[in-house]
C-alpha cells in the first residue's frame, strides 16, 4: 500500500512537471496533438499506480519522453505552415455573411442543434446577429457581430479626445495574506517605503492586510484580515 | 525556444540513458545465463563442488543485481526467478538430477525472459 502511495506521489510530481514544461495550453484549449498528449501522460501514469508489480521507470520515461516529443512537435509545427495545416487542421468559417454554410457544418459533422449551442455559450442567442462563425483549430467558436449588434468602443463613440484614465493597466495584487509581493509593487513603479507611509497612514500592519490591490496611478483597495473568532 | 532546446537535449538525454540501460539489461542477463549453464553443466557432470560453487556465485549475481532487474523489468517478471532459486536448493539436497536439471531450465528461460522482454527488436514493438 505504502508503495502505492509512494508511486501515485512521483507519477503526480512527474505528470505534473511534464504539464507545466508543455506550457499554459495543455491545461486551457488544447490541440488535437495537445490533446493526444494530455490523454496519453494520464494514461501511463495509472498503469504503474494500478499495477505494482509494473517496473515505474516505464511510465516515467514515457511521461518525460512524450513531454519532450510535445515540446519539440509544437517547435516543427510553428517553423512549418503546411505541417500545422496537416496536424492542426485550420479554422472553419460556419456563418459568413450572416448565411450559414451548411457544407462547412457537414464537414464539421455539426447539427444546427450544436452550432447553436455553441452560439449560446458564447453569448449570442439570435444566430441572425451573427456575421461571420469561425470556428478555430481547438473546437471553439468566434463570433464577429453583424454592425448594429458590435458594442460601442471609445472610438464610435467620439471620446479618443477625452484623457485618458491615469493607469490603463489593471491593478495587481501587492499584498496577499500579509505577504508583500515586491515584484508586483515594482510592477506598480511604488517603492516599499511608499507602502509603508501607507501604512502608517491608515494605522495598518502588514500583517492586518488580507488583500491589496494597486495599479500604476498608486490606487489601492485594501481588504482586512478578518480576526480570529 | 530555451523550452525547445531544453526539451532536444532532455529527448537525447533519455535515447542515451535508454540505451545504457538497455546494454547494461543485457550483459547483466547474459552473465546470469552464463551462471545458470555453468550450473547445469555442472550438475550434468555431477561434479558437487562445482555445483555448489556454480549456485553461490549465481545466487549472489543475482542477490546483487535484482534491484536493477526489479526497476527495468517489474517484479512480475523478476518473481518467478526467486520462486526456481528456492527450489533449487532442495532438488540438490535430496539429489533428484532429474528435477534439478528441470529447474535449471526454467530458471535459464525465465533469465533470458527479462532480456527479451525489453530486447529492442522488431517483435516486441508489436
Amino acid at each position: 500500500m505504502l508503495i502505492t502511495l509512494w508511486r501515485t506521489m512521483i507519477l503526480f510530481i512527474a505528470v505534473t512537471c511534464s504539464l507545466r514544461f508543455m506550457g499554459k495550453r495543455q491545461i486551457g484549449e488544447l490541440q488535437p496533438s495537445e490533446l493526444v498528449t494530455t490523454i496519453m501522460v494520464s494514461n501511463i501514469a495509472a498503469i504503474p499506480i494500478e499495477n505494482p508489480g509494473s517496473p515505474m521507470i516505464n511510465g516515467l520515461l514515457s511521461i518525460a519522453l512524450l513531454a519532450c516529443l510535445e515540446v519539440l512537435f509544437s517547435a516543427l509545427l510553428l517553423k512549418s505552415k503546411k505541417l500545422r495545416g496537416i496536424i492542426i487542421g485550420h479554422p472553419r468559417c460556419v456563418i459568413r455573411d450572416g448565411t450559414v454554410d451548411q457544407r462547412e457544418l457537414r464537414s464539421l459533422r455539426w447539427s444546427i442543434d450544436d452550432l447553436m449551442e455553441m452560439l449560446r455559450s458564447s453569448g449570442t442567442f439570435d444566430i441572425s446577429e451573427v456575421l461571420f462563425a469561425i470556428v478555430e483549430t481547438n473546437g471553439s467558436l468566434s463570433i464577429y457581430p453583424k454592425f448594429s449588434k458590435r458594442p460601442a468602443t471609445n472610438g464610435d463613440l467620439s471620446m479618443l479626445d477625452i484623457e485618458p484614465p491615469a493607469s490603463e493597466a489593471p491593478p495587481v495584487i501587492v499584498v496577499a495574506d500579509g505577504e508583500l509581493d515586491r515584484n508586483a509593487l515594482g510592477y506598480c513603479n511604488l517603492s516599499e517605503r511608499w507602502l509603508k507611509e501607507l501604512l502608517t497612514e491608515r494605522k495598518l500592519k502588514l500583517e492586518d492586510i488580507f488583500l491589496l490591490s494597486c495599479n500604476r496611478a498608486a490606487e489601492v483597495h485594501i481588504v482586512k484580515r478578518e480576526k480570529k473568532a | 525556444m530555451k523550452r525547445t532546446a531544453i526539451a532536444a537535449v532532455l529527448l537525447i538525454l533519455l535515447l542515451s540513458g535508454c540505451f545504457f540501460l538497455s546494454r547494461g539489461l543485457q550483459s547483466a542477463t547474459d552473465r546470469l545465463s552464463r551462471e545458470a549453464s555453468a550450473i547445469e553443466t555442472a550438475v550434468r557432470e555431477k561434479d558437487g563442488n562445482r555445483i555448489g560453487r556454480s549456485l553461490e556465485s549465481f545466487l549472489q549475481s543475482w542477490e546483487r543485481d535484482r534491484p536493477f532487474f526489479v526497476a527495468l523489468c517489474g517484479r512480475t517478471n523478476c518473481e518467478p526467478i526467486d520462486t526456481v532459486l528456492a527450489a533449487i536448493p532442495i532438488w540438490y539436497e535430496v539429489e533428484d538430477t532429474g528435477e534439478l536439471l528441470a529447474a535449471l531450465s526454467q530458471l535459464s528461460s525465465h533469465v533470458s525472459e527479462l532480456w527479451e522482454l525489453q530486447a529492442p527488436r522488431l517483435t516486441n514493438l508489436f
